[in-house]
Parts: structure tokens; sequence; C-alpha cells
């Protein structure tokens, strides 16, 4: 089984969103996990997207900053946090919490991350941090299911989702569907030899599907943000037509936590064996009081 | 200066939409995104500049990219980098001298910063022309305080003994919270066998903890359920930590309340310099605008207009066509002509070049009224208050609806209600009706705007029948060559020709020059079907149509 350290280990300059599949996934907690990880190998960058009104200031993640550490926040935040910042940038807009700003930590503490208002200005935030700020590695915080970012800011993702009883089914169904997505092979010459094909710009909804011709033997995606068909839909979709995508994104890693639901249960819904993508309950501990080896296992 | 009233308000609204419209017709909203310049000053000064008939601003403007000119011609490149470098990073001033925050600080810092690293630059001259001077060395090095690089800013230490000395204490505070944390998290592992360190929270099996988590003493962990065979658990603060933690509160009030003193204080002075800074900003501002402006001169070979009463364009260019020509190694023909005040009526071939005319001519007034230079050997015209095309694809929103015919007519009461001098352009006006009404409408308008004062029209047509109305001049293209004629029509391009082959093959035989007098004869419709690859038997058949037409009565076939 992978670790943390081992979803997250990439080379300088890399950036991984870190998305949730469905709410109260465990996004920031899993952040808080990853930061000390990502930091060993220099200043870590740790980034938002932009979130919709009514989240904004309420709820934006608090996040651990140590010194030299970048990240996003407003005015109003940067002074209400215990870390005390440089200010790099003043990013383009406004917030409903104020200015935002591009800030380098001088002393760590926590502090609410906050998203810029689009996708540009946080590209440019985060170039900035790595150009300029020597910023190594970049985490970014994503809302649950907006995984079009991906595609914009040139990262990979790593997926998190919480999975209790009630959402067993269609969670592991969700997850199956991302795996087949991230799993896509690159459109080539040979997608356009066996029978009908169409190279489709926009995205796959369920009308665009009804719409393709019933014939088709392939179909090419610009990649696994531009499919919106339920997790159903797309695998009847993928049992009788080759699908490919004109750009991969790269799935670092599923990180699930199991509530009330044994390992054995999830692999039966997810129906195989998850492979090395998958991390288990990375907030679980071994004790010496119990299992040695760690509960996780025990399940 | 007075507030505008609906009715003018209205009109000028009028007059921006008619500018627009030309704009997109000729390419020069296009060309105008070409104009960059390199920092938020410059491209603020850009927008506002616009299109313009005030002769004073258009002489600076372009008295200003003169002076540009010069400057990137005695400046080498890794100097010009360095300038734009630090054109790029200006900031803009704040807008409020009141309640000054940490990033206006950082807003100004940059500005000073970059500003003051411009003026070694540039020279005397450019300086004195653009109006840079720098009197704010105190002021930047106030904001540089504690070491702080050139490009970012915090609240240091250095500003106040007293901001100094609460984080010193805070520091303190941090230490001792760590280490009693790391402590806390050693009695935890002793107690439970658990490794808490690096994490806030975590969860372990229920039967991991024992019976008394409490370890029969002072609680040290907070637990939460988790699942049912779970539980959430954190470390649990005991009295010392708890009582500190209060304590750097405490402390962290202490120093929100320093920094606020400091940012007071440095606000004053930031107020206090901000007329000075906001001319830094106005005159970094045009330099860059300037600078913007004698590149695309430098890169599209643009010439300074000069302003006089007539409009006269010497080797005028279309910079979309002219680019065009030379992807398709095709040549293209630089316009000579002269506008005076009687409405000019052009004819000629299909595919002569009368539309590349009528839009080299807004092109060319449009840049001038917007500041720039022209692509032109000379220009010489006079600030005008309204452009006005008339041309297909033109009408605006308001006119969807109407037939192609129905927004002609509309574009055309925009056109004759132009209040004040103006270019009227209309491109094939009337190409949808009959022949006879489009000459009669064509007849009408002409007729009204030559007894127009200030009014510079141009017709583009095909329309024959016009009469001779006095006042209109009428003006044709040369059109396609007497061999070409014959090399077209008995030559036609073969099936599955390129059609680039076609244009180009046009094009060498097209004379593209304006006649100062005369009226095209035919529009040489047919031949120049036949050269983009019409049915050879179709031209044949519609040639001998226009044939009996023309023959007199009495003489037909049989």
């Amino acid at each position: 089984m992978p670790t943390l350290a081992s979803l997250l280990d990439a080379p300088a300059g890399a950036r991984t969103v870190v998305s949730g599949v469905g709410k109260d996934a465990g996004k920031t907690s899993l952040l808080g996990l990853a930061l000390p990880v990502v930091r060993a190998s220099g200043p870590a960058g740790v980034f938002s997207v932009g979130l919709d009104g009514e989240r904004r200031g309420r709820h934006a993640a608090r996040i651990d900053l140590a010194p030299g550490d970048v990240s996003v926040t407003t005015q109003a935040l940067a002074r209400a946090s215990t870390a005390r910042f440089e200010i790099l940038e003043a990013l383009p807009g406004r917030s409903a919490m104020g200015r935002l700003l591009l800030v380098r930590a001088i002393r760590g503490g926590s502090v609410a991350v906050v998203g810029p208002d689009t996708l540009s200005a946080l590209e440019g935030a985060i170039r900035t941090a790595e150009d300029a700020a020597g910023v190594r590695r970049v985490l970014i915080d994503s809302p649950a299911g907006r995984l079009t970012q991906v595609a914009a800011l040139s990262a990979d993702f790593l997926a998190v989702a919480r999975v209790d009883p009630g959402t067993l089914a269609a969670t592991a169904s969700r997850l199956a569907a991302l795996e087949a997505l991230a799993d896509l092979p690159l459109a080539g010459p040979a997608d356009r030899s066996g029978g009908p094909h169409v190279d489709l710009d926009g995205p796959l909804t369920p009308a665009v599907l009804d719409a393709l011709p019933s014939t088709l033997a392939s179909l090419t995606l610009a990649d696994l943000t531009a499919c919106f068909l339920a997790p159903a839909a797309l695998a009847r979709l993928l049992r009788r037509v080759e699908v490919s995508v004109r750009r991969r994104l790269d799935l670092r890693g599923i990180v699930v936590s199991l509530r009330d639901v044994t390992r054995e249960s999830f692999t039966a819904a997810l129906g195989r064996t998850p492979g090395q993508r998958y991390l288990f309950d990375p907030w679980l501990l071994p004790s010496s009081a119990g299992d040695p080896a760690g509960t996780a296992v025990a399940r | 200066m007075t507030a505008p009233t609906p009715a003018t308000a209205g009109a000028a609204d009028a007059r921006a939409a008619g500018v627009a419209a030309a704009a997109r017709y000729c390419g020069f909203a296009a060309f105008l995104d070409r104009l960059a310049p390199d920092s938020p000053l410059g491209r603020d000064a850009k927008a506002a500049f616009g299109f313009t008939a005030d002769r004073t601003a258009l002489e600076a403007a372009w008295d200003d990219t003169e002076v540009a000119l010069s400057l990137l011609t005695d400046t080498d490149a890794s100097a010009e980098a360095r300038l734009r470098r630090h054109l790029a990073r200006l900031t803009r001033p704040p807008r409020d001298a009141d309640a000054l925050e940490e990033a206006d600080l950082f807003a100004v810092k940059r500005l000073l910063h970059h500003y003051s690293a411009l003026l070694p630059l540039l020279g005397d001259r450019a300086c004195a022309a653009f109006g840079l001077a720098w009197s704010s060395a105190d002021l930047l090095a106030l904001l540089g305080v504690g070491r702080q690089p050139p490009e970012t800013f915090f609240l240091a230490d250095d500003y106040a003994p007293a901001l100094a000395s609460v984080r010193a204490e805070l520091r303190e505070a941090d230490a001792l919270l760590a280490r009693l944390d790391e402590e806390r998290l050693a009695s935890i592992a002793a107690a439970y066998g658990l490794d808490l360190t690096g994490r806030e929270f975590a969860v372990v099996a229920t039967d991991a903890l024992p019976a008394d988590p409490t370890a029969g003493g002072v609680p040290l962990l907070a637990i939460e359920p988790y699942d049912a065979a779970h539980v959430l658990i954190r470390p649990l603060p005991d009295a010392r930590r708890l009582a500190s933690a209060a304590h750097r509160e405490g402390m962290a009030d202490d120093e929100r309340a320093a920094e606020a003193g400091v940012l007071a204080d440095l606000s004053a002075r930031v107020a206090a310099e901000l007329p000075t800074i906001r001319r830094y900003a106005a005159a970094a501002a045009r330099l860059d605008l300037a600078l913007a402006r004698a590149r695309l001169a430098r890169e599209c070979d643009l010439v300074r207009p000069a302003l006089g009463r007539r409009t006269r364009l010497v080797g005028g260019r279309l910079p979309s066509i002219e680019a065009l020509c030379a992807q398709i190694d095709a040549r293209y023909t630089p316009l000579d002509l002269d506008l005076d005040e009687r409405p000019m009526v052009l004819s000629g071939a299909n595919m002569g070049g009368k539309t590349v005319v009528l839009q080299t001519i807004v092109f060319a007034q449009l840049a001038a009224q917007h500041g720039l230079f022209v692509p032109a050997e000379a220009y010489e015209t006079s600030p005008l208050a309204e452009v006005v095309v008339v041309a297909e694809g033109g009408a605006d929103d308001a006119s969807r609806g109407l037939s192609g015919f129905g927004r002609e007519i509309v574009q055309l009461r925009a056109a004759l209600a132009a209040d004040g001098p103006a270019l009227l352009v209309f491109d094939e006006f009337a190409r949808s009706t009959s022949a006879d009404e489009a000459a009669a409408l064509l007849g009408a308008v002409t007729a009204r705007l030559a007894a127009r004062e200030g009014v510079r029209a141009v017709f583009a047509t095909h329309a024959r029948g016009l009469g001779a109305p006095p006042g209109v001049r009428f003006l044709r293209m040369r059109g396609l060559r007497d061999a070409a004629l014959r090399d077209l029509g008995t030559d036609p391009l073969s099936p599955g020709a390129p059609l680039s082959e076609a244009i180009a093959r046009i094009n060498r035989h097209m004379d593209y020059r304006v006649e100062q007098e005369g009226c095209a004869r035919s529009s040489d419709a047919l031949t120049i079907a036949a050269a983009l690859g019409l049915d050879t038997d179709l031209v044949r058949d519609a040639e001998e149509r226009l044939a009996r037409a023309h023959r007199p009565p009495g003489r037909g076939a049989g």
C-alpha cells in the first residue's frame, strides 16, 4: 500500500490539486497532513481554487504555514492570523473579504487560505510563488467536483473521499469512473481507422452522448474533465466505444477514509481490488495497545 | 465642465458605437490589440485615450511617440529589456489617502522602486519629455526598513521598538508552546504508545485505548466518536498550555496594536507624498504608452500623421491585407488618394480592391485619431468628430430581425445624422435591392452629402446610372489588365486547384491602383467567376445571356 509520502513524491515544480469526491471528503485535513511531507523538499505553496460566494469567508480552509511557505489570503485574514507575512503580490480583483494578496510566511502559524476569483489569477499567483519566491512544491485545495482547474493549472491531482455505509455504492462507482477516465489512452491515429470516430471539443454530457451516432467506434475527449456522464453511463460507453483523450491528467492517488465500512465491503463495491493508487485512512494510527501493524490492516 | 445630458450622452454613445463598428470593419480593432503597454498604468492610459478629435491631445501623443522612437533607437536591446521589466512591475498608486493598508504600502513601495529604476535608463531628454522626476528616496528607504527585499513589504520589527519587543515575546511564547506540545506528545506516547507527532488529530481503534483514557490522572487526550470501531483523538492541552496560549493571545493583541501604530505612521508619510506619487504614475503611464506606440510604429513601419485641412494618403496600407499578401506571396499595392468634401464614388471590378481602399481610408483615420502613427508613406488629415461605416455586417444588435437592406437603411440613417466633420463610408450600399433602385438611392444620398460641409463620404459600388450629380467625384479601380482578361477567361482554374492559387492568379493580373477619374465599364464578374473555378459551361451561358441583353433591339438571333 502506498504512503502519503510516496503518493506525493514528485520533482520540484510539481503541482497537485487535492480534490474532494463528494462533500466533507476531508480535503483540508489531508492538506494538513500533506504539507509537512512536501515541505521536506523546500518551501511549499498552498493555494485554493476560488470559492463560491456562500462559502467564501465563512469556511475558507485554515492551514498551518511554516516560515517560507507561500499562500493567498486577504489583508484582514493575514492580520487575524497567528502567522506573519510579507506581501509578495497584490492579486487582481477583490474578494468579499478584501483584496487578495500573495504572501510568504515570515513567522509560521495558521491562516485562512482564500482562492483567487479566476483560474488565470491563480495560475499567475502560483507562477510567482514558484519563480520569485522559491516554492518547490504546490498543493491546491479544490472544491468537490471541480476538476477542470487541474487541466488549466498543469497540475496532477489527488482525489479524497470519505465513505460510509450510506455513500458506499455511489462513492465507489464514482471513484471507479474517475480511475477509468484517468486511465483513458492518449488519442492517436489508430482512433480514426476502425470505424466512425468523433473528436469532441466540448463537454461530453448525456445530451451530447445521445446525439452521437449509434455506430460510433471511437471517441476522443479533450481530457477527463470533459466527461460529465454518470458513472453507469460512462461504464456503458466504455464497453462499446474506444474512448481516448487529447491530454492526460495524472491521477496521483486516491485517499479514502472508511467509516463503518470494511475494506472488503469497499472492494466489493468497487468491483475489484483497489490498486496502488489507493491510500486508506491516513489518519489512522497503529498503536502499541492494539494491532502493532496498524488497525487499517485489521479492518 | 458640465455634466452630459441624456441627449448628449446618447449622441456620444452613438458616435462611440460608430467608431467601434468602423474599427471592426477595417481591422483596426484587432490592430489596436497589438498596442501593448507593459504596465497596468500604461494599459489604463491606453484605455482612457480612445478615439479623439482633440488636436492638442493628438499632437502630444505623436510628439511622445517620436521621443519614444528616438529613445528606442538610442537604447540597446538589453537596456530596453530592463526598461520594459521595470515598467511591467509598476503598480497603481492607492486611490485614496485615507486608511492605507499594508497592501497599499506594498503597492507604493513597488511603484517607487521600479519608477526610480527607470530614470537612469532613460536619459535627461526622455525624462524631461515625459515629466519623470524623482524626489522620494527617503520614502522608498522608509518602506524598506528591516532589510526587506525591494519588491515585497512587511511591517518589520525595526519600524518600532514596541513592535520588536512584543514580537520577541511572541517568539518566546511560541517556543514555550512548542515545548509544551512536545512534552504532551511524549506523555501520550508513553501512556498509550501513540505517536501524534506532526498531527493535529488521529484516528485509532477504540480498543487501542485503555479502559481509563485519563491514564489514572490528568486526561491527555480529547476523544470523539469516529465510527463504530474507532475514535478520533487530539492532544488535550493541560492548564499550563491553556494559560500560555491565553497569554500569547494577549501578546498577539499587543502586536496588532503595535502594527496599527506603525501602519498609521507609514500611512501618514505616504499620504503626504501621494500627490507626488500620482505624478510619478502619470509620467510612467505616459512613457509606457508612448513606448508601446513607438514599438508598434517600428514593427509596422508607421509614419506620423500631419494635421491639416484635407485628407491625403500616400502609400497607405492595410496591415491585415498586407500581411495576407505576404503570406500567400502576392503583390500588395499601397494606396494614394486625396479626399475632399465632394462625395467620392469608387467603381471597379469584383475583387479589384474597392473594399480594401475603403478599409485603408478608415484604418488610417482611426489610427491617427487614436494617437497612433499610420501605415503609409505620408498621411495628412483633419480630426473628425465621427467615422461611420455603412456595410454588410456593420449594424448593431438592435437591428436584428431586419433584412440586409433594412439594416443598411438603419446604418444610413446613422450616417446622415452625423453632426460635424465626419468620414462616412458606404461599402456597396444597397447591394441587396434592385440595381435601378440602388442607383437611384445612391444618387440621392450622394446629392444630399454633396451639400454637407465637413463630411468626407466615400462610396464603393457596382451600381451604374447615377448620372453625374454636381459636386460628386467618380473614381475607378484599374481592374484587370487586358491581357489578363484573355488569360483568365480562356484558362479557367482547373478543378481541384486550391483557392489560394486562384486568388494569387487574380492578384497577379489585377491592377489595384485607383484611377482619379472615371467610372468602371464592367465589374468583370464573369471573368473573375471563371478564374475562381466556376463551371465553364455556366460561365459561357452567362456570357451569352449578357451579350444578348446588350445587343441593340431588332438584331436578335435567328
